[in-house]
């Protein structure tokens, strides 16, 4: 059985739908947030790479203060 | 792969809230329109805020104990406090979005006969936009105080003591005085104005926010980490740098001394 919500039951219930301006709204923040996860992703990567080369870097400093 | 499961989750969570949140058929509230949702992107700004804080204050209080002399891993101290600075770093970023969005739906809601231009038709001056302005001051009074030494350490400490009584600060900020208080917002004493009262919130709104919430949490969390990382990179080239020059500077002065 499906649970319905009290708001259902009520007989004067009126639902929102969507309208043409939400969607133009919607397709501005989506393009945010991808642009945001892409930038995301490109900064974990290049951490990455500047993480793995500090390692390398903190090994050769050993070397030369032996 | 472990560490990007947690990313794709919180990426595929704000999709959802954000296509299903904008587009899903809800039950219409009075006055509110198609401004009540922004309930799914207004209110996880807070949460994830919260978190982000709770996270910095854990780090400040291990960033304490690292430093304490009988701490058997003081060398973790710095890494802490670069956690600490970090977390509360993206906190801060989360209460300026609340404060944000906050005005933007007060402006539709509780200003739409104001005109755009006057000041009362973004800000109503509602006991809990106060006490959410008041702890953005307060964490901006922390970024002012660990700008303002620049011994590492002692930066470190201080910020770290300020850093606990400002967490302190949020749960009478946002969980005790604005329910003792009259206001516009669900969380009010009383009847009030409130619109949106959460005990009638139907499930049709739950089922958005709740992910939504999670979602955001999660890309504060990532957010975190870069910063986290960063930090703890700048950190290391730093000592680096400074074990060569002490290095350097050691043998310039053995070279000079005539033995």
């Amino acid at each position: 059985m499906f649970r319905i919500s009290s708001f259902l039951l009520q007989s004067n219930a009126s639902w929102l739908l969507a309208s043409d301006k939400i969607y133009a709204v919607m397709t501005i923040i989506l393009l945010i947030l991808g642009g945001m996860v892409v930038l995301l992703v490109r900064t974990d990567r290049k951490l990455k790479s500047a993480e793995s080369r500090m390692n390398e870097i903190e090994q050769l400093a050993k070397q030369v203060n032996k | 792969m472990g560490k990007w499961i947690y990313k794709i989750m919180g990426v595929l969570l704000l999709l959802y809230g954000l296509i299903y949140g904008l587009t899903a058929s809800l039950p219409e509230l009075p006055l509110l329109q198609q401004s009540s949702r922004s309930v799914f992107y207004h209110v996880p700004m807070w949460f994830s805020m919260v978190v982000l804080m709770g996270i910095s204050v854990v780090y400040s209080i291990r960033h304490l104990r690292a430093i304490d002399p009988d701490s058997p891993k003081p060398a973790l101290a710095r890494r802490y406090d670069a956690g600490a600075v970090s977390a509360a770093q993206v906190g801060i970023m989360f209460n300026a979005l609340g404060l944000l969005t906050g005005m933007v739906w007060s402006r539709v809601s509780w200003g739409e006969n104001t005109p755009s231009s006057a000041f009362s038709a973004w800000w109503v001056w509602d006991p809990i936009q106060v006490c959410a302005l008041i702890a953005f001051l307060i964490y901006l009074a922390y970024f002012l105080l660990r700008s303002s030494f620049t011994d590492g350490e002692t930066k470190g400490r201080v910020a770290a003591v300020y850093n606990i009584f400002a967490f302190a600060t949020l749960i009478p900020l946002f969980f005790i005085i604005p329910k003792m208080l009259p206001g516009l917002h669900p969380t009010a004493e009383g009847e009030g104005n409130v619109i949106f009262d959460k005990s009638k919130m139907s499930n049709e709104y739950r089922m958005i926010l709740y992910p939504t919430m999670v979602g955001f949490i999660m890309l504060g969390i990532w957010v975190f980490e870069l910063m986290f990382r960063t930090q703890r990179l700048r950190y290391r080239a730093e000592s680096i740098s400074a074990d060569l020059s002490y290095e350097n500077s050691i043998e310039q002065f053995s070279t000079q001394t005539p033995s």
